[in-house]
């Protein structure tokens, strides 16, 4: 006891200490990925009528928190029509191409968070022409995912 | 039975597969010297062996992709990166950027593959003067610091110190007679 309190004694004369830290580099080593589904088949759709509410899962792979936003890869009238709505909660509004994106958090221990959100191809409003059946019509979409600022 | 259940694991399989992943690596390049050629390797990795296309974007706020809608030039930066890269499992690009413009300002550099796009965020801030990073040191959100934190000593509260230190002594000594009193007398 008589030690510990002459330790401190002396530790409290002292006026400089030593302070130590690790300075880590600046540069970020995080890394950005995820995992989109390659194709979704929307099923049949005629003009003034909607197609069905599709689940997409979307998996975030990598180690920051990201924003992911779909985009259309070329313009196109009928494919502009599409609408997401993030977890199909009530608390999300139902969001156009374009409008539409959404944040999927860091994964935790896993290695992978995933999240999901509904899309379907909504012709009621659609005042274009469809000449003839358009089986198989197909437009790529890219799922764009940026690390949140 | 059997058939029906292996039937099961093929189809699950085969829908695992038909998802594509692509990883970039870091996730940020800060750009803060102006007219200083600012080199970085970016680590591109897939789960196929696929053509990777790259793009960069820019933009005065940056806050969502579709805020990325202006080029480089409009930016006078000066940016050079192979426009595509054949990724089999891992691949590595060169990055080189040059910001000739005072300011802060985003860009991304867009992996695309398919239906797959990665970016990475390239923060450019060549600010001004010592005024911005003022107004930088005045928003805690925006700053990245270590804070060191001690039990700091300074001289004019030293004595006053001594006195409790002292004072702490006595009285722990005092108890520690009054036990080997009551000890030997036991």
């Amino acid at each position: 006891m008589l030690l510990l309190t002459v330790s401190g004694v002396l530790a409290s004369q002292n006026d400089t200490m030593i302070v130590e830290v690790d300075i880590l580099s600046s540069t970020s080593v995080d890394a950005v990925s995820i995992e989109v589904p390659d194709h979704v088949f929307l099923g049949n759709v005629t003009k003034g009528k909607k197609t069905d509410e599709f689940q997409v899962y979307v998996n975030n792979t990598g180690t920051v928190n990201i924003t992911v936003t779909p985009t259309l890869a070329s313009n196109d009238d009928i494919f502009s029509n599409l609408y997401f709505w993030y977890r199909q909660t009530s608390d999300w509004p139902k969001q156009k191409i374009g409008d539409f994106s959404f944040n999927i958090q860091k994964p935790t221990s896993s290695g992978v968070r995933k999240d999901h959100f509904s899309m379907w191809l909504d012709l009621t409003n659609y005042t274009g022409d469809i000449n003839g059946n358009l089986i198989g019509d197909e437009k790529e979409i890219t799922f764009v995912a940026l690390p949140r600022a | 039975m059997k058939i029906g259940i292996l039937l099961l694991i093929v189809i699950l399989s085969v829908s695992l597969v038909s998802a594509l992943q692509i990883s970039v690596s870091p996730s940020h390049i800060n750009i803060n010297k102006l007219n200083s050629k600012i080199c970085k390797e970016v680590t591109v990795s897939s789960d196929r062996n696929i053509d990777v296309y790259l793009e960069d974007r820019w933009s005065n706020a940056g806050k969502g992709f579709n805020d990325y809608n202006l080029s480089s030039k409009d930016f006078d930066v000066e940016i050079n990166y192979p426009k595509t890269v054949y990724v089999n499992d891992e691949e590595t690009v060169d990055v080189c950027i040059t910001a000739n413009k005072k300011g802060t300002y985003n860009g991304t550099l867009l992996f695309k593959s398919e239906n797959v796009g990665v970016g990475i965020l390239l923060k450019v801030n060549t600010g001004e003067n010592l005024v911005n990073v003022k107004s930088l040191e005045n928003n805690s959100d925006n700053l990245s610091y270590t804070k060191i934190t001690s039990n700091n000593v300074d001289k004019k509260s030293n004595s006053q110190f001594m006195l409790i230190i002292l004072a702490i002594n006595s009285l722990l000594l005092l108890s520690l007679l009054i036990l080997l009193i009551s000890l030997a007398k036991v």
